[in-house]
Parts: structure tokens; sequence; C-alpha cells
């Protein structure tokens, strides 16, 4: 959380959201240094949340979508689980001849 | 993609709705299937407060309780700012069908990355934390959860 819990680093999140950019690119649109945005991509690169292609002598960065599939897996493996409890328990609390 | 897709689930559950029901507003019943402690007012407005695991707590509010028919109720984590608490939504549908009921889960409002990035990497700890937990504790085959989406 400690990656999300600063306001340029969200915002650097949204710009290479669809799309990936080199670091000056990024820098072109804050008013901070590059060397700080430097800063922010490597906490970013560190979180696992920002991914970086080098190619020769430029390096571009592009935000880790597969975390967002993950999140979505694990969203569904989590209601799975809690749903087949529930329907384990319920079907202990009553239960009934036909089953499927 | 802008964040994360709506979850959507399905599963027969051979019990009535009555009971089914039951297992969303009474922490009792609720205790077997979810959470460690439950603080829940099952009307709408009424808090919905789960500790989910240790020290982590899901809140919200119901927003819509029709007696064994629908339970709708917002979701999000207290202390977090990428999902708090009311940020999404829970709705719950059961349909009678053949001897039992037809279960129904949408899981919408999830964080819309492109506008406010959340932490995948935090949220994705706590949900495989807790999958871990309910690997351990339940043996249920999951072809049993028909997948919708």
């Amino acid at each position: 959380m400690r990656a999300l819990a600063d306001g340029t680093r969200r915002r650097i999140l949204a710009l290479i959201w669809h799309e990936e950019r080199t670091a000056s690119e990024i820098a072109s649109e804050f008013s901070i240094t590059g060397p700080a945005i430097s800063q922010h991509l490597k906490v970013l690169l560190d979180s696992d949340l920002v991914l970086l292609r080098r190619a020769g002598a430029r390096r571009f960065y592009r935000v880790n979508q597969s975390a967002i599939a993950s999140l979505q897996a694990e969203l569904m493996a989590f209601w799975d689980g809690g749903l087949r409890r529930l329907k384990r328990a319920a079907e202990q609390k009553e239960p009934r001849p036909r089953r499927r | 993609m802008n964040g994360v897709p709506d979850i959507e689930r399905e599963i027969f559950i051979a019990a009535s709705p009555e009971t089914v029901f039951r297992f969303f507003v009474e922490p009792a019943f609720m205790a077997h299937w979810f959470g460690q402690q439950h603080t829940l007012d099952p009307r709408p407005g009424g808090i919905f407060r789960v500790e989910v695991s240790a020290g982590n707590f899901a809140r919200g509010t119901y927003t819509e309780v029709i007696r064994h028919r629908r339970i709708a109720f917002t979701w999000g984590w207290e202390g977090r700012t990428d999902l708090p608490p009311g940020h999404s939504l829970v709705e719950i549908e059961l349909v009678p069908e053949d001897s039992g009921t037809l279960l129904r889960l949408r899981h919408s409002g999830l964080p819309k990355t492109a506008e406010a990035p959340f932490a995948p990497e935090d949220h994705g700890k706590r949900w495989a934390n807790y999958l871990e937990r309910l690997k351990q504790q339940n043996a249920v085959p999951i072809e049993q959860v028909r997948r919708t989406s």
C-alpha cells in the first residue's frame, strides 16, 4: 500500500495505464524533477505494480495488468470458496432429497 | 479493461431460500461460511461488519433486504483507501428452483483503476491469505460452483 500512498505515483500509474512510456515522457507531465520521477518509478517497480521494457538505451514503463487479472481471479476464488462452505452448511441445516 | 470487472457467481443449494437467507443475516449462520465476528443489522441502511480474518474487517451497509429473495450490501475494508467501506456492492439473489435454491452473487463497483489506481499486490495478499485458510477448512469439490462470467 505504501507504493500507492503517494499521489504522484497514482498519477504515474494512470498515465501508463493504457500505453507504455519512457521516464522522460512521464516526467514531462509533472513539475517535479526527473530524478524524483525515477525514484517514484523505482518504488512502483519494486512493488511489482509497474513493468519495465528495455529497448536499446530507452526504458519503457507500463502498468502490470496481470496483477489486475489475478485480483479478479482471487476474488472469484474467494467467493467460490465461501459459497461452497455456505452450500455445505445450508444443506446440512436442511437436507433435501433431490440434489444435483 | 479499466479496473476489475464485476464478479458473478451462481451455485445451486439443496435447501430452501428461507434457510439460505438466514446465512446472510444471522451471525450464528454466517459464521459457518464467512468471517469470525459479525455485526449485522439486516435492513436498508443497517450495518454489515465482518471480521474476515484476524484484524481485517469488511464493512458496509445493507442496501436491500427482501426476505428469502434478495440481499444487497456495500462492501469495503476498514482502514483502507483503495477499497474503503461502502465502495463496492455485493448483491445476492435467491431463486427457488427444483427442491432448493439457485443463488446468484454479483460483486460490482470494484476499483476503476484508470482513474484511481489501487494496490493489487496488497489486496492480493489479503485474499490469498484468506483463500489459504478456506482451502484448509474446505474439501468440497469446486465443480459444484458454476461459473457465469
